[in-house]
């Protein structure tokens, strides 16, 4: 079981990374030269914010969303984390520790699916 | 610009893997002061670089067990909660607040990590932590040492407010939480310590949803820090034993405190959005 955990873990964030750099190398390809505007906020104006805009994207083969699709990936490694540690309680028939989990999943589920909301 | 934010982050990665305190505090005001970045950009992508740091340390740490699962998981529903408390509010608060709320927590916070940790080992424990069948025990040396938890209340507590604090700075908080289970729950120390990790990427994916949603992640600007910090983070792992701990902590404490410092009087005289 630890030993799972780990390799989620680790392998999560190296997946996360390639696909970060598999974003990265062609953005800076492109735009390397640029000083980007950080100073202002934009946020809404960012077009890669829900998974569906992302996925479509990354079918385009954009770099940005390459790249946000590496974050989601890293934000999803901890998650998985909770799900194998539900999954783990669950045969080991903690029914309270089940609950707690699923509720910590739960939260987690809300904010990456819509989180928006908040 | 890209490569210069990275090697800053890559820095912030090396320093916070070889002193254990964590690159998030430094993240932010690098990129806001020194960089001029947004706040929310700053607070979104320290958040990511958190969760990538936090998981990549937390697949070391979780074979040797010393990780207390159960407290981990009870715990894990305040700063979680908590997280999700702080993303609202956020949206509400201005960047002043924010700056100054940041520099605050971190003088406190590395102040606190100056002092020795008590080990304070808890022999006894609480009719609410036995209900929670929070007891367990950790490898020594000598064979597997037990120990008694106790002061859920107040731990649970704490959590909330770390959870409210991680999703608003962009930090790990995990001075404070270490602070809780050792005083407040007397936890031994490497157990607090490894069960702090476990929660901080946790904690960091639970705002950090809500963060993307709104467009606080700037996937262009992530892009380097999040592969800089993790680069630090591994030549830390690598060079950790030819590192004098106490120096570099010391070293540490000093320019965050100074980064912490600059960002209060930004804050306070309003240079911040």
């Amino acid at each position: 079981m630890t030993l799972l955990v780990a390799l989620v873990l680790r392998g999560g964030v190296l997946l996360a990374a390639l696909v970060t750099v598999a974003g990265g190398i062609p953005l800076l390809l492109v735009h390397g030269r640029e000083s980007p505007n950080y100073h202002s906020f934009r946020g809404t104006e960012a077009p890669y914010r829900s998974l569906g805009a992302i996925l479509q994207g990354v079918a385009h083969g954009e770099p940005l969303a390459i790249i946000t699709l590496g974050i989601v990936i890293l934000i999803a490694t901890p998650i998985s984390r909770v799900l194998l540690t539900l999954v783990n309680f669950l045969v080991e028939r903690d029914r309270m520790y089940t609950v707690l989990t699923s509720v910590v999943l739960l939260i987690l589920l809300y904010s990456l699916l819509a989180g928006s909301t908040l | 610009m890209t490569l210069v934010i990275g090697l800053g982050a890559f820095v912030a990665g090396l320093l916070g893997s070889l002193t254990g305190l964590g690159g998030g505090i430094v993240i932010v005001p690098l990129l806001t002061l020194i960089f001029g970045v947004d706040l929310r950009y700053a607070v979104g992508t320290s958040l990511i670089a958190i969760i990538a740091t936090s998981s990549g340390a937390a697949a070391a740490y979780v074979k040797e067990g010393f990780t207390n699962i159960r407290v981990g998981m009870l715990l894990e529903v305040g700063t979680v909660s908590g997280a999700l408390v702080g993303a609202f509010i956020a949206k509400f608060i201005s960047g002043n607040t924010i700056a100054i709320l940041f520099a605050v927590t971190v003088l406190f916070n590395a102040m606190q990590s100056l002092r020795a940790p008590a080990e304070h080992r808890s022999e006894s424990s609480s009719p609410l932590a036995q209900r929670l069948r929070l007891a367990s025990s950790y490898p020594t040396r000598e064979g597997l040492v037990s120990y008694q938890v106790r002061g859920v209340g107040p731990g649970f507590a704490v959590m909330l407010l770390a959870g409210m604090l991680s999703a608003l700075l962009g930090i790990g908080a995990g001075v404070m939480k270490v602070i809780a289970m050792d005083r407040a729950m007397g936890l031994p120390f490497k157990v607090s310590t490894t069960t702090s990790n476990f929660m901080i990427g946790v904690t960091g994916a639970a705002s950090a949803g809500v963060y993307l949603q709104r467009g606080y992640i700037d996937p262009a600007l992530t892009f380097p820090v999040v592969i800089g910090v993790l680069g630090g983070a591994w030549l830390g792992s690598r060079v950790f034993h030819y590192a004098s701990t106490k120096t570099l902590k010391l070293l540490f404490v000093g320019s965050v405190s100074a980064l912490a410092l600059e960002m209060l009087y930004r804050g306070l005289t309003g240079s911040f959005q």
